[in-house]
């Protein structure tokens, strides 16, 4: 196929106007109704979400210092929520400021391209940081003796460490693929 | 008299749909489905009605709505699964006879290959929109549309060779 049959192709595409006719105005109705998030309000609803439910987890600290004797690992824990909460709240409104949709395509990509690099280097911090605080767990487990549990607390650390692995490495293809769409494209 | 959105929205949708369903087309997968999209981009369309002021042509307007809703929306959301070719996907809207569906079949799947914004390019190219329009929306020079659109066609050409 050359590029002149291709065009043809192209300019030959015929669209069910009906289907799309009646979308319009199912969508139309809706949104006049307000009854409709964005994508982008979700995901800063979603973060937000998130900053709330980090922000309780020093109030869990404060529950867990009377079950287990370990007192930094008790304020460890709580700093992390609270340092988690910002973060998370920092996104929603970093997310909230950037009109990804009418600045030119580029930006836009650039833009939602550094903010999932920041998205993928908190991940990787607080893994980390979790990955600690569950050792130290861990060990304050195997000084009360308490085996079951810890196959328990065991099983679930290795869940989790494969289930984040896998978020964590999908998301990293992922801005790989952005920053390739951005190779050789020199801003004006 | 009174702005009323709702009947301009319908009005620019009337006028521009086949624009939209296009973009949508270019960039729908199996994580973003036509449907998700189109919906997407008609949300971004009412909420930045507000905004529009009108000092870019409205059609500028559309195409760069629509093409940065397409391309932010599916990378939030491309992470469970590969993408499906777009010609697999492309008789829900087109209908057609056997020989012409493969010929259509064989164009997404040259165009998938490309890589977003040189689907943007290309597409706003194939719909006969001028260089300047083209660098307007994307945000580079002419001059690059030009060199990018070289390239773009020297890959579809091999592609369709192969």
């Amino acid at each position: 196929m050359d590029i002149d049959e291709f065009k043809q192709h192209w300019q030959s595409i015929d669209i069910k106007h009906d289907e799309l006719d009646a979308a319009n105005d199912e969508m139309r109705r809706r949104l006049a109704g307000g009854s409709v998030l964005s994508a982008r309000q979700q995901l800063i609803r979603l973060f937000c979400v998130r900053g709330m439910v980090a922000a309780m987890l020093p109030l869990i600290a404060v529950t867990g210092y009377e079950i287990v004797v370990d007192t930094s690992l008790w304020i460890f824990y709580g700093l992390f929520g609270v340092i988690m909460s910002i973060v998370n709240f920092r996104f929603a409104h970093k997310i909230k400021k950037t009109d990804y949709i009418s600045m030119p395509t580029v930006d836009a990509l650039n833009a939602a391209t550094g903010l999932l690099r920041q998205k993928q280097l908190v991940t990787t911090i607080s893994l980390v940081i979790v990955m600690v605080m569950l050792l130290l767990l861990v060990a304050v487990i195997w000084d009360e003796g308490e085996q079951q549990l810890l196959l328990w607390v065991g099983a679930g650390i290795v869940i989790g460490a494969v289930i984040a692995y896998m978020q964590w490495r999908r998301t990293n293809k992922l801005v790989r693929a952005m920053i390739s769409g951005l190779e050789d494209m020199p801003v004006r | 008299m009174k702005f009323n959105k709702e009947s301009y929205f319908a009005e620019i949708l009337d006028r521009n749909k086949d624009l939209v369903a296009r973009v949508c087309r270019i960039y729908c997968s199996a994580t973003a489905p036509f449907e998700d999209l189109y919906q997407e981009v008609l949300i971004n369309i009412w909420t930045g009605l507000d905004s529009f002021r009108g000092e870019s042509k409205l059609q500028t307007w559309l195409y760069r709505t629509a093409i940065n809703t397409c391309i932010t929306w599916h990378r939030r959301n491309n992470r469970h699964a590969a993408n499906l070719h777009l010609a697999d996907l492309s008789f829900d809207i087109v209908q057609h006879d056997d020989a012409r569906a493969d010929e259509l079949q064989s164009m997404y799947a040259m165009i998938e290959q490309l890589e977003p914004v040189e689907k943007a390019i290309v597409m706003m190219w194939l719909d006969e929109n001028s260089y300047e329009e083209i660098a307007a929306v994307i945000g580079i020079s002419k001059t690059n549309v030009a060199v990018k659109l070289h390239r773009i066609k020297e890959k579809l050409i091999k592609s369709g060779n192969n």
